[in-house]
């Protein structure tokens, strides 16, 4: 279909041709549709072929496959396990879940993104350091260090409680524990936005109320707060979706106190034996459908409205006296630093260099013997441990080198070709947005079984899984800087004899590479930390740093969790280092 | 090289922005396409680059056929040979000016003595010799401009076309180039397609003017043909012709009545045909202003009030309402004659052979605002 059709000889002799062979050769009108439809391929294999399985197993009643396509009869059954006490409890915890913690995180964030951007708090550039560092503490890690905390037994919080003289009060095991450790370490998201938002406010709008007769306390309520409105919205419902999709917390600090979500749920019916994929695909599907009923709405909240706040660039914002509010304001922001990062690292240093594995009370850790750095040190030694490390890296560069160059190839189609379908390429790379991270890892699984590819059980498959989760935020981040890019600086170079390809290269690539290194790096972040996206993939050889974790705080070994959680950590603050610094040089 | 566009017709999403357009563009000529934002000048050039299909038409570079919709055969833009100096001059940040003219010799493989030869001559060429060795992003929007011109004229192209390329610099800038442009594109004998929505730089630059109105060339001829006989009263609007009136036939030959206003009779040396409305135009420049003490100038000669004065050095631009009649712009020389007061009775001289007849097509559009 896309053969191009005879070629006449090439005029490019000095000579002036005949007109019929100067005629460049036809051009064949499949030539266009061919980028779309090798993009569209890999999108569906990557996003549609497992949204495909997940449907297809929620409504048919045959678990094991023979062939690629037996999947028995159609059937509804599979969604009593919704109306089951357990599924309707699953489900009502997922949405609470989601709006308590979309609370909590909302209120930290935004309070903090205000005092960072506007006030004259002491610290002001402190304060955005501190909002941000929770980012570098994996979910995972937040809630394996806060079951360590304040675990009703033996949390390190409830034995100094006791030490004082009172009985153990908190006990994290529950819906509120969720709750809080849910919306610490999902504050920094709205933190991002809405302080991003406020920086970049015109401060003549405000000014302008100023001038107009407005009290500063009028200013805030009739100018900057409707401004910073769209903003907030989109990071609440973010926020939401992320922390209804949310695995690791769930599976740590909610099932131990009995509070089952949807994606605990799911992975509770395929650990069953024999696992009861049909029903784990009717979660999955429910939970789905709650997604993207959320980004919907989300898309039509802000819908336009994103851009048109933010005029001004760079200008220095307004600053609010706080007066008397200014030590208050600073220990509350002290208080989310203590509470999300230094009692967390501090307790996972203590479990780290616990020799027993059991502390009673708080004054045995302070005999001669109990703390040392021996554990620590067999783990950094062990090979086990540097496999482990060795895939993660592997995995993320990969995912990051892959899903780069592919998010840059489906973001120069959709913005700089007139290719038919460039649209729908978008809308399929935007949709894992509203995709569980763990419906589409099961979805993964399904598919890559079914497909006569020998890529279950190597790491090729976590890079599939990867690349797919993190498809919107890769797409996001090159196609921001290929719309900010002129094109004219690359159609220039054809006009002056470059073929496309060569003016792709020697032009466009090189200008954008601010955009596709931030691009790079926000991708092997994002894989560094991902857990949820893995946990129907992994096989004994290809285990990921999370994966050990998690596998650690499974098998009741705190101790080594929190041996690794430290040194996952720790990587992952070495890679943030490196891409502060990577990334400013290229902006100067 | 001789560039000729035939019934050329470009859709862009559902919307025509092109439509049967023919152009003949003589080898060595600087051809401007001149009209109003979105009239379809700059996708016109854009298909002569090849940088937009059309999907109707056919387009000749010399004697080579680089665009025929009927063949479905489209030569890429890259083989064309055709210089273009981008609006936003699209000069690339990260090479140094050298490096940014070089570019098209390195496409060809030109070799490293003729090339740097070629280089530096161009860079000469356009005043930057010094510059070669510096990077594009720290120079100034001329410097840009300077570079820009010089990448295309390096790989001496068949025809060069300019997309508004003076309208991001400031006024004294723009006019000093414009100069140096035309001069340039003298002396080298380049075949040029200029785009703009600026009538002045048009009539500074062009040897020919197609005035585009819709996706179509509503009236083509040099400067002054455009500027003395503009064919109809929209085209006479975007020239900024001040005073436009709807008329009717008036009472004797030779003669026109205004249809707001009939009290008021200009005398017209055209005619049209008596089919649809007309509008009879006049510029403020042909229009002298004096007062009741001074001599009056030969010509038909109504009487009125000053609304505003403005006085502008060489000139004193008016605007005064005719007795019974409409506002009207026109001017004073400025030597000698003093300066008239607001409500001052004044006497406003239309030059001989000044008002002009046009039919009135501005029906279909009625974003325009009658003067």
């Amino acid at each position: 279909m896309s053969a191009p059709a005879v070629n006449p000889p090439a005029a490019t002799t000095g000579k002036p041709p005949t007109e019929r062979a100067a005629v460049a050769p036809r051009r064949p009108h499949g030539k266009r549709w061919l980028p779309v439809l090798l993009q569209l391929a890999v999108l569906a294999v990557l996003v549609l072929l497992p949204m495909f399985f997940i449907v297809m197993g929620a409504f048919t009643d045959k678990a094991e496959r023979e062939s690629l396509f037996d999947f028995g009869h159609f059937t509804l059954d599979n969604f009593n396990v919704i109306g089951s006490s357990t599924g309707r409890n699953a489900l009502l915890n997922s949405a609470a879940v989601g709006i308590g913690s979309s609370i909590v995180a909302l209120t930290v964030g935004c309070l903090l993104a205000f005092l960072a951007a506007r006030t004259d708090i002491p610290g002001r550039k402190a304060i955005y350091g501190i909002a941000i560092t929770p980012l570098f503490l994996p979910a995972l890690v937040g809630a394996l260090a806060w079951a360590l905390l304040a675990g009703p037994a033996t949390g390190y919080l409830n034995l100094a409680l006791n030490a004082v003289g009172l009985p153990h009060l908190i006990n994290v095991y529950s819906f509120s524990g969720m709750v809080f450790v849910l919306g610490l370490y999902y504050a920094p998201y709205p933190f991002l936005m809405v302080h991003s938002a406020l920086s970049l406010m015109n401060p003549d709008l405000e000014d302008a109320a100023s001038l107009h007769g407005a009290k500063i306390s009028q200013m805030l309520r009739k100018v900057t707060f409707p401004l910073v409105m769209p903003a907030l919205l989109g990071s609440a419902i973010l926020v939401f979706a992320l922390t209804v999709e949310n695995f690791p917390v769930a599976q740590v600090i909610g099932v131990p106190g009995g509070v089952d979500t949807l994606p605990t749920l799911i992975y509770r019916l395929m650990n069953a034996s024999p696992a009861r994929s049909n029903d784990a695909a009717a979660v999955a599907v429910v939970l789905t459908v709650l997604l993207i009923a959320v980004v919907a709405g989300q898309q039509k909240a802000m819908g336009g409205k994103e851009f048109t706040t933010v005029s001004g660039k760079g200008v220095r914002a307004r600053r609010i006296p706080l007066r008397a509010w200014r030590l208050p304001a600073a220990a509350f922001a002290w208080s989310y630093f203590l509470l999300a990062v230094l009692l967390p690292v501090g307790a996972l240093i203590i479990a780290a260099m616990q020799t027993s594995p059991y502390v009673a009370n708080l004054g045995q850790l302070t005999q001669p013997g109990a703390l040392s750095l021996w554990g620590m040190g067999q783990t950094i030694q062990s090979s086990d441990f540097h496999q482990v490390v060795l895939n993660s890296v592997v995995v993320g560069v990969a995912t990051a080198a892959i899903g780069t160059a592919f998010c840059f190839a489906l973001a120069y189609t959709r913005y700089r070709t007139k290719a038919p379908g460039r649209k729908l390429l978008e809308y399929v790379a935007m949709l894992p947005l509203a995709v569980p991270a763990i419906v589409l890892g099961l979805g993964l699984l399904w598919t890559w079984l079914a497909l006569p590819v020998p890529v279950y059980g190597t790491l090729a498959v976590l890079v599939i899984a990867f690349v797919a989760v993190f498809l919107p935020q890769g797409y996001r981040g090159v196609s921001a800087s290929i719309i900010q890019l002129d094109k004219d600086l690359e159609d220039s170079a054809v006009m002056l004899g470059a073929r496309r390809h060569r003016a792709i290269a020697s032009i466009t690539a090189p200008l954008l590479r601010v955009g596709l290194s931030s691009t790079f790096l926000l991708l092997l972040m994002l894989s560094m930390r991902e857990l949820t996206a893995a946990l129907f993939l992994f096989t004994s050889d290809t285990r990921l740093l999370s994966i050990a974790i998690f596998d650690a705080y499974d098998n009741g070994s705190l101790q080594s969790a929190a041996e690794l959680s430290l040194l996952y950590c720790a990587v992952i603050g070495v890679l943030a280092v490196l891409a502060r610094r990577f990334g400013s040089k290229e902006i100067s | 090289m001789k560039v000729t566009i035939e019934n050329l017709t470009l859709p862009y999403q559902g919307n025509i922005v092109v439509r049967d357009l023919d152009l003949e563009i003589a080898d060595g000529e600087s051809l401007v396409l001149l009209g109003q934002s979105g009239c379809g000048k700059t996708s016109t050039m854009r298909c002569v680059a090849g940088l937009e299909t059309p999907s109707v038409g056919r387009i000749t570079i010399g004697d080579r056929v680089v665009h025929d919709s009927a063949s479905g055969r489209s030569m890429p833009p890259h083989k064309r040979n055709v210089g273009m100096v981008f609006q936003s001059y699209a000069v690339w940040p990260h090479k140094t000016v050298f490096e940014n003219v070089a570019f098209s010799l390195r496409m060809q493989k030109v070799g490293k003595s003729e090339l740097r030869q070629r280089v530096g001559e161009a860079l000469d060429l356009v005043g930057l010799g010094e510059l070669a060795e510096r990077g594009a992003s720290l120079l100034s929007g001329g410097q840009m401009q300077r570079v820009a011109l010089a990448r295309s004229l390096v790989m001496r192209p068949s025809v060069l076309l300019l997309d508004e390329p003076l309208s991001n610099l400031d006024a004294r800038l723009r006019e000093r180039l414009r100069m140096e442009l035309r001069e340039l594109q003298l002396r080298l004998g380049l075949t040029t397609v200029y785009v703009t929505h600026d009538q002045a730089e048009a009539f500074a630059l062009a040897d020919r003017i197609a005035l585009m109105q819709k996706g179509c060339i509503v009236q083509i001829g040099t400067p002054q043909q455009i500027y003395t006989n503009p064919v109809c009263a929209s085209v006479a609007e975007f020239l900024g012709i001040g005073n436009i009136f709807r008329c009717t036939k008036g009472t004797g030959p030779g003669s026109v009545e205004l249809s707001d206003y009939p009290a008021i009779t200009v005398a017209v040396d055209n005619t049209i045909d008596d089919t649809g409305p007309s509008i009879v135009c006049l510029r403020p420049e042909d229009l002298l202003v004096t007062g009741a003490t001074e001599e009056r100038p030969l010509g038909q000669c109504w009487t009125g009030r000053v609304e505003v004065a403005s006085y502008q050095g060489a000139s004193i631009r008016y605007r005064v309402t005719l007795d019974n009649g409409p506002e009207i712009e026109a001017v004073a020389t400025g030597h000698g004659s003093p300066v008239l007061g607001i409500g001052e009775q004044a006497y406003v001289t239309a030059r001989p052979g000044a008002a002009q007849v046009l039919l009135d097509d501005r029906a279909e559009a009625p974003a325009s605002v009658t003067a």
